[in-house]
């Protein structure tokens, strides 16, 4: 039987997440709502299954919040904080990424990207880093662009 | 027998200079896969899959598939050396292959695991020789309705087995089915969840799902484990050393562990969700029971090592058999195989066998001789291949992440995409963190649209009526299957709680320890 933990409910990062998974299930099937559950003809519509895909999940997202959340916070306090602000970091670089990538062209864009997480994981060696940058984004793109001919974007730089 | 001059073709087809060229270039690129820390054979394969698209069919899955198994091995080496498995089908190859290297065995350990890799593939290539055909030819009896109940059980099975939490295991396999809505419904041509862009009109594509989840979520979650801040302390072999080769001892206490886990490790191999990792560790327990002196187990007994290892190369080949008779991915590489096939043109199946027996027979081929070429490479490039595993993962994570993004944007020139293939990575990480199942989302990714036709046509032959699954005999009976999955982890903790032994009172104030529940 689930009980309260002696520090109380459980509230951590898990809930949240599943309280995101619903709310987007949830939006989901609001949407899937607005489609047909069954055709003219009598057969099943765009929305059937939409419709049971999101409710579904927003029902089973539901139990398991308040499965964790009456379970309590674990006894011996939660595991080792991870490297969050590493995470995010990376995870800011990326999205950068994603926005310069057509303007800057593969090239430079994928070696600006791995220079700047170098530097937040290889921190004491910034000559290594641009060498490493420079060395593994042209490679990359001369095996992908030039020996496959893969259409990656050129930017600025004159096209191979 | 037909079967076996069908191999004999299919081995055939293969040895042409381009097949046996992208064999031995598969074969290396898995090793290296294999052997990198944070990417497994998933990962390896979503990323490769874009740069295939050039390739004819045949040539294609004979390079993945190479892939594949390659990583397995590559998996291997980490396990050994530096007790650090590639991936959860190798976890089991760390109990007695890590203690060998720590007594100097570190080359007998790795070959024997080779030789291991060879005759499980070779005796799992033979099994699915027989056991492909056959299972293709009762699944000719399956219509839409079976089809249906047989995703449905693949999927349930996968999260019984696979996940660490069943319910979050559901929610990953709902996520998965609710991407693959998005697009056109071929239904009625309607558009779902299009949000005026273009490219999500045509759907969401399986490759940014699957890099993004298994190849950038991996590394965020290496990231934010810390385990690129430790630089790895390798264990050295050389081919040179005396003792790299086997002695006649190793031989002698292996040879029915290499038997006994490749047959174990193809018929577990079969089963959904089940797959190489519970294959090697269901080994491991079977040798152990059964060894003279099993107190050697955990200290560098040989078997320990070799057992497993065969088991989780027959499983892979196991793997193949529901991917190519009934089109279902019973793990999240065999997803991207299946991916890879339905983008070729072929539709994997009960009719795959005797409509495109040149592919089939070419990949079931590949496989014997892919694990020939992983013998010959690796007894003699296992130093280079672990020196590999020496390259920091603070320096490899950016790489890889640069190829993600890279791979992803070849397969359509779509930036949406490479963004769509990095949202599934913080995605990934999450679920990493939380216990969810990325695997059950991709594979529900790739079902969901089969899924959901099989059930439409299935309404349409029953006009509207549910009632059509329990007409049928092949359908009661998948419905019965699906009906044990749901209901056995429910009896089987049961039984676990009445098998502990009460534990006597430990004073006037004791309270009975509080129950773990499952999230």
């Amino acid at each position: 039987m689930p009980v309260d933990g002696p520090d109380g409910p459980r509230i951590d990062g898990a809930v949240v997440l599943l309280a995101v998974i619903a709310l987007v299930a949830a939006a989901y099937t609001w949407m899937a709502f607005g489609l047909e559950w069954e055709t003219r003809a009598g057969r099943i519509g765009p929305g059937f299954f939409p419709r049971i895909v999101g409710s579904l999940t927003v029902a089973l997202c539901l139990l398991a919040i308040v499965r964790r959340v009456r379970a309590g916070r674990p006894r011996g306090g939660e595991s080792e904080p991870g490297r969050a602000r590493l995470v995010v970091a990376t995870v800011a670089v990326l999205a950068v990424y994603v926005a310069v990538l057509e303007p800057l062209g593969a090239l430079i864009a994928s070696a600006l990207m791995m220079l700047a997480i170098l530097s937040l994981t290889n921190r004491r060696r910034p000559l290594a880093n641009v060498a490493l940058s420079v060395g593994v984004s042209s490679a990359l793109y001369a095996l992908l662009e030039i020996g496959l001919g893969a259409g990656l974007p050129p930017g600025p730089l004159p096209v191979v | 027998m037909d079967v076996f001059g069908n191999l004999i073709d299919g081995i055939g087809g293969v040895l042409t200079p381009e097949n046996l060229a992208l064999l031995a270039l598969g074969v290396l690129v898995g090793m290296v896969v294999g052997v990198m820390p944070g990417l497994g054979p998933s990962a390896g394969l979503a990323i490769l899959l874009p740069l295939t698209f050039d390739l004819e069919p045949t040539g294609a899955v004979v390079m993945l598939a190479a892939v594949y198994y390659g990583a397995m091995y590559g998996g291997t080496i980490t396990s050994v050396l530096i007790i650090t498995p590639g991936e959860s089908a190798t976890v089991a190859s760390t109990f007695d292959g890590y203690p060998l290297a720590r007594q100097g065995r570190a080359g007998p350990a790795l070959v024997m695991a080779a030789i291991a890799s060879f005759v499980a593939g070779t005796i799992g290539a033979i099994l699915i020789s027989v056991a492909a055909p056959l299972t293709a030819s009762i699944a000719s009896g399956f219509g839409p309705p079976e089809l249906f109940l047989a995703v449905m059980a693949g999927l349930l099975t996968l999260i019984v087995i696979i996940g660490r939490n069943r319910l979050l295991g559901a929610i990953s396999a709902l996520i998965g089915f609710a991407l693959a809505t998005v697009g056109i419904d071929i239904g009625g041509g309607e558009q779902r969840y299009p949000f005026g862009s273009p490219e999500l009109i045509n759907g969401i594509d399986f490759i940014p799902v699957a890099i993004g989840l298994f190849g950038v979520g991996e590394i965020l979650w290496t990231l934010y484990s810390g385990a690129h801040e430790k630089d790895q302390q390798l264990l050295r072999v050389r081919a040179r050393d005396r003792d790299f080769w086997p002695r006649r001892r190793d031989w002698l206490e292996s040879r029915w562990a290499m038997l006994r886990g490749s047959v174990l490790g193809f018929f577990v191999g079969t089963t959904p969700g089940a797959g190489a990792t519970v294959a090697s560790l269901m080994s491991y327990s079977v040798e152990k029971s059964v060894a003279k002196e099993p107190e050697r187990f955990g200290k560098g007994a040989m078997a320990g090592l070799v057992g497993p290892e065969s088991a989780n190369n027959a499983a892979t080949a196991g793997a193949m058999v529901p991917l190519l008779t009934l089109g279902i991915p019973g793990s999240a590489a065999t997803a991207v195989l299946l991916a890879g096939f339905l983008m070729w043109g072929l539709e994997p199946g009960p009719l795959l066998m005797d409509e495109n027996p040149e592919f089939a027979w070419g990949l079931i081929g590949s496989m014997y001789l892919g694990n020939a070429m992983l013998l010959a490479l690796n007894v003699f490039c296992i130093p280079l291949f672990a020196s590999f595993a020496r390259v920091p993962l603070r320096i490899l994570a950016p790489a890889i992440l640069a190829v993600c993004a890279l791979g992803t944007y070849t397969v359509n020139g779509s930036l949406v995409e490479v963004g769509i293939m990095f949202v599934c990575g913080v995605l990934g990480f999450f679920m990493r963190k939380y216990g969810f199942t990325p695997a059950a989302t991709v594979i529900a990714l790739v079902l969901g649209p089969m899924a959901e036709e099989t059930l439409r046509q299935s309404m349409i032959i029953s006009n509207g009526s549910f009632g059509i699954f329990l007409e049928r005999g092949l359908s009661l009976a998948l419905l019965g299957l699906i009906a044990a999955l749901v209901v056995l982890p429910f009896v089987a903790a049961r039984l676990r709680r009445r098998r502990r032994p009460a534990t006597p009172p430990s004073g006037p104030s004791s309270t009975p320890p509080r129950e773990r529940i499952g999230v």
